[in-house]
Formats: structure tokens, sequence, C-alpha cells
């Protein structure tokens, strides 16, 4: 009982100390987004593995005549995921479906999403390398790993997002004109 | 008192033009009958199919293709090639998706909605309507087809599904398109070609192992 009345104090005061450390954002990535959506809806295939289960599906982005980018996947299968839209850092969340439309899950989204399609967000490290640019962001269980694989001639856009203390992982693949990868 | 009168004039525009391409149909009770035979002749059936999603936000179609494969009653299969390589098993109460080469099986038991779906889409994909009870259907045909349009009552369903519309050929009374409408405006057609009936003699094409 007592031993385990220490674990549970030890744990809060980490906890504690991981929310009250300061967050330190010293870099920001480049003037322009990792991914520029113009008019012109640009389509990802998208993958997501979830606590040990692996989806798949299609993810669309486009920037709408009042300067809004909306963002929307489905399954594969056709049926809508979610549908979100940012403008400057406003957020909206026009649909989710039920499993995902969770607080944490939804802000995960929005750092992530905003990290992605705008410009000069705040990140905690870059690392570059000749296959593909590393951005972390967050910290504690929010901490978020972005690898961008840029899109030259003979390779497609690629990007992914891991958030290891929460199992998630979001993969997207730049696809061509016809719905192919690239 | 504008948005009414705007309502007006999209019914009357709207309604005479869905009657000009389908009409009520007749005798749903000899339509019926004809479903419960074919559901007893028709075994399997196996097809290509073509996926398109509508989205109306973007005014954008994205299309995807593959195999379709049905074995009687609770049997399916879609093989999708293009975009990528990704597949679909429904068997029984296990579903299971296989993508980048990873195999996921879930139970859909345990779902009611998801097991709910699962029994729609067997009846839709196959044509035996037979099935389905529990939702709001209304019967259309034209010279060539018959149209089933069924709304799901099921407030958990509607969440996700505003309807289904079932295009049947009159010659074989099998489905030439299904389209699963989100809500007004987002749908997603599946259209199925080179159909043919009956070839399929096991069931290799629905392993959930």
């Amino acid at each position: 009982m007592t031993r385990s009345f220490q674990l549970i104090s030890l744990l809060l005061v980490c906890l504690t100390f991981v929310s009250c450390s300061k967050n330190t954002y010293p870099l920001k990535t480049g003037p322009a987004p990792i991914i520029s959506v113009g008019n012109k809806a640009q389509k990802y295939n998208m993958t997501l593995d979830f606590g040990g289960k692996h989806f798949n599906g299609m993810l669309i982005a486009k920037t709408m005549e009042d300067g809004e980018i909306r963002i929307v996947a489905s399954t594969m299968f056709g049926l809508s995921l979610f549908d979100f839209g940012m403008k400057g850092e406003n957020w909206n969340v026009y649909s989710c479906i039920e499993p995902m439309r969770k607080d944490r899950v939804l802000k995960i989204f929005e750092t992530d999403f905003k990290l992605l399609f705008l410009s000069g967000r705040n990140v905690k490290k870059i690392e570059k390398t000749k296959e593909y640019t590393k951005f972390v962001t967050g910290g504690g269980i929010s901490k978020g790993v972005i690898y961008a694989t840029p899109e030259t001639e003979n390779d497609s856009e690629k990007i992914q997002i891991k958030h290891s203390w929460l199992r998630l992982t979001i993969g997207l693949e730049k696809m061509g004109e016809n719905n192919v990868i690239e | 008192m504008k948005r009414i009168y705007i309502c007006y004039l999209l019914i009357f525009i709207c309604i005479p033009q869905i009657n000009a391409q389908m009409k009520k149909m007749k005798d749903v009770k000899a339509f019926n009958e004809r479903v419960l035979r074919e559901a007893v002749s028709v075994k399997s059936i196996e097809s290509d199919f073509t996926q398109i999603k509508h989205l109306d936000l973007f005014n954008e179609d994205i299309t995807s293709k593959g195999k379709f494969y049905y074995r009687h009653n609770d049997k399916i299969s879609l093989d999708y090639s293009s975009p990528t390589k990704y597949l679909i098993v429904i068997n029984a109460d296990k579903l299971k998706i296989v993508s980048d080469g990873k195999k996921n099986v879930v139970n859909l038991k345990s779902n009611k909605v998801m097991s709910e779906m699962r029994s729609m889409l067997a009846a839709c994909m196959s044509g035996n309507i037979s099935q389905i009870s529990g939702y709001n259907m209304e019967y259309f045909e034209d010279t060539n087809s018959y149209l089933i349009k069924i709304k799901p009552t099921n407030k958990s369903v509607q969440a996700y599904i505003s309807g289904f519309d079932i295009y049947m050929d009159k010659k074989d009374m099998s489905v030439s398109k299904l389209r699963i409408s989100e809500n007004a405006t987002d749908y997603t057609d599946y259209l199925f070609q080179n159909k043919k009936f009956n070839t399929l003699t096991d069931d290799k094409k629905f392993s959930v192992n």
C-alpha cells in the first residue's frame, strides 16, 4: 500500500514537472508550408496506424475561394472520416467520425495539419538529411516527429507523422492526376 | 419567405426530372417475388467494379477500381487494384482489411452498427434485398432498370449514411449500380461490370484468416 502510494506520488511529481516545464520552440518551419495547397484539389494516399491497427484511405486538400484550406479524408471504401478547415490560426471541425471525435485526438490533428499546411510554425528541432527533413514538435505524450520527403523529379512527396507515445502514425503519399501514386 | 419559394422551385424542378427517368414501380409484390427467386438461383457473383466518390465541396470525383466477389449469402470481397492495392473481405461476422501487406481482422458481432452495415452491403451488392428489414424502402422503374431507394431509420446508421440507391438490371436482376449517400451532396457510386454468375465454387476469396 505504502509502495503504491510512493509510486503514485512519484508519477504525479513527474507529471507536474512535465506540464510545468517551459515548452521551448526555438525553431520555425520555412516560409513555405511543408505541403503547399493551391485551388486545385491535391490528393494523398493516407495510411493510419493507431493502437496496433492499420487503416488506409485518401486525404484531399484544397484552398477554397475564401482562403480557407479544407482537408477531407475518406476510407478506401468511400466513407468520410473527417472534414477539417483552417484559415490562419482559425481551425474548424466540420465533421469527424465518432471514434476520432475526441478533444485530444482533434487537437493532435490540428497541430499536425497546421504544421503541414501553414508556414513558419514553431518546432523544437529540425534535422535535414539527403532523403528527408525531420521536424520535432510538442513534448511528453503529445510529442510528434514529422518526416517530410520533398517532391523531386523521380520521387513523390511523402510525409510521415509519428506520435510514439500515442502509438499513432499517419502516412501521406502524393497522388498523381489519375489518382495514381507517383 | 424567399427560402420557401426557392424550396418550392427546387421541388417542382426536381420531381418531374426524377419522374422522367424513373416511375413508381407498378407491381412491387411481383418484383419482390422475383428477387426471392433470383436470390435462390444466384450462388455467387464475380465482376469488375468502379468506385466513384463524389465530393461536392471540391466538385471532385475520386475513382477506384477492382474486382468484386460475392458468395451466398453473406460473403463479400472488394479487391482494389487502383489507385492502390487494398482488400476488404466480409465473411459472416468477420471483416478483414489488407493494405500495404498489413492485415486487420475485426469481429463485427460486438458492434451493432457495423453488423447492420455488413448485412446491408451484402444485400445491396448482391441484389438480395429480401434480407432488408427495418428500413424505409421506395421502388421505381424504367424500361431497363429497377431503382430501390432505401433510407435507414436507425439514428446510429443515419450518422454515417443517409441512403442507399440500388439500380438493378431488369434482364437478370443483378445490381448494376449502388449509390451510398452520406448526406444530400456527398455520395459514392459503385458500378458493377462484366458480371459472371455461379462461377465461384469455394470460399478462397473470402478467407478472413
